[in-house]
């Protein structure tokens, strides 16, 4: 069955991904003051990344994902393409799982075992899984609005506590702080994105992928460097990078008149949400991909044995809340960046000599 | 905890395959396969909470860092 999601939904769906579980930590700590910036630069470096998954897409237009990896690299290598990512998917799954239980069994719920968190949080994933794309990315409109609520709520809000002179000295430790910040940045959360090249199936129209991918990119990229220069600028930047969640510390300051206080939960229901969906998408991803790589066309039947395996693998991939720190905020990963940028260009450049014509032929 | 686990999950996979209305043989064993490899793992997880996690690539590093010394 074709799953076809609409732009607007597309997009909600994206920026929610990339939102995700990354506000619970000090993304692009090593840059220090010079977060903003480590952005700015992460976001210029993913950017033709974006364009090559763009493109890749579009060269497959009038195709399903399956039939155009077929058609360009051979039926074999396609499935052993879908069983590696569909295990890169399945790991995802299980950090995310691992990263919102961490953050729920340190702050709001100390003594409550981190199971029954993964246990419930991956049976709402599973029974949205089980619903299929369409209902994923509907679900990610509305929970969009939300987000952009709350997001925009604790901006203003913690504006208060604010203090711009957080952000000063400009380049005091020099260029590479500032990339080593936009390097982790890369790997964790931009270019995680590249799981979309495998959710989706096919597209509405052939302009769907550009109108998806780049204002969802950017988007949830902003929001996100807004996020975490709000963090910085509220707690200071040895806070910054020393806690394991400084949003929450940030928005736990706000305090209005003695009136408006203990908004934590703000810095909770963002992440969320955001993880609830990525978990979900990467759920999809790995189904499918198994699925593919086996040869089956229905991914359905895969994605209760796929979740249950969440729950211990949560509890495997990382031992500590310190061990889930380091790795989230690492600069480089070699198997990531295998998957986010070498495959993609290599298919990408095998689809522009064997489709590239035709589709300019088509235009 | 092991036959609870046990227990749990062959009830799930029976349960969810009474649910299913064809029951291709292909379909249901790798149905069956992936959910040895969820208990297996659950198991292994409640029985060895430190269980240590394969890592190919620093298994090459060290071979190669090995082969440079030698």
């Amino acid at each position: 069955m074709k799953e076809v999601v609409s732009s607007q939904h597309g997009i909600a769906l994206v920026i929610l991904f990339i939102l995700g579980n990354s506000p619970l930590f000090s993304l692009a700590g090593q840059a220090g003051s010079d977060l903003w910036l480590a952005f700015l630069v992460a976001i210029a470096l993913a950017f033709p990344l974006i364009l090559v998954y763009t493109r890749f897409r579009i060269l497959l237009y009038g195709q399903t994902l399956w039939e155009g990896l077929a058609a360009i690299i051979g039926q074999w290598p396609m499935r052993i393409l879908a069983l590696y990512y569909g295990f890169y998917a399945w790991r995802l799954c299980s950090w995310i799982v691992d990263h919102v239980t961490a953050f729920l069994v340190a702050v709001p719920y100390e003594n409550t075992p981190e199971t029954v968190f993964s246990f419930g949080f991956t049976i709402l994933a599973w029974w949205a899984v089980k619903e299929g794309l369409e209902v994923l990315a509907r679900l990610s409109a509305v929970l969009l609005k939300i987000v952009g609520l709350v997001v925009f709520t604790t901006f203003i809000l913690t504006l208060t506590e604010a203090n711009l002179e957080n952000f000063l000295p400009f380049f005091y430790h020099g260029f590479t702080p500032i990339a080593r910040g936009a390097l982790q940045l890369l790997n964790f959360p931009f270019l995680e994105i590249v799981l979309f090249l495998w959710a989706f199936d096919s597209f509405v129209s052939k302009k769907s992928p550009a109108q998806i991918f780049i204002p969802g990119f950017l988007v949830a990229a902003f929001l996100l460097m807004l996020f975490s220069s709000t963090s910085l600028a509220v707690v200071g930047v040895d806070k910054y990078v020393g806690s394991y969640f400084p949003g929450h510390v940030a928005v736990s300051r706000i305090n209005i008149a003695r009136f408006l206080s203990r908004l934590e939960i703000a810095a909770g229901i963002v992440a969320g949400i955001g993880s609830f969906i990525k978990l979900a998408l990467c759920l999809l991803v790995a189904s499918k991909g198994f699925a593919r790589g086996l040869g089956f066309k229905d991914y359905r039947f895969l994605v209760t044995p796929l979740a249950l395996g969440v729950i211990p693998g949560s509890q495997w991939f990382n031992k500590s809340a310190m061990e889930i720190h380091k790795k989230a905020t690492a600069v480089w990963s070699t198997y990531n960046f295998v998957i986010q940028v070498g495959i993609p260009i290599l298919l990408w450049i095998i689809a522009e000599i064997k489709l590239g014509k035709k589709s300019r032929g088509a235009e | 905890m092991v036959l609870l686990l046990v227990v749990g999950y062959l009830s799930l996979a029976a349960a969810e395959l009474v649910l299913w209305t064809e029951r291709p043989f292909k379909k249901v064993f790798t149905y069956l396969f992936f959910m040895a490899l969820a208990l297996a793992l659950s198991v292994l997880i409640a029985v060895n909470r430190d269980l240590p996690v394969p890592s190919p690539l620093d298994a090459l590093r060290v071979l190669g860092d090995r082969l440079r010394k030698d």
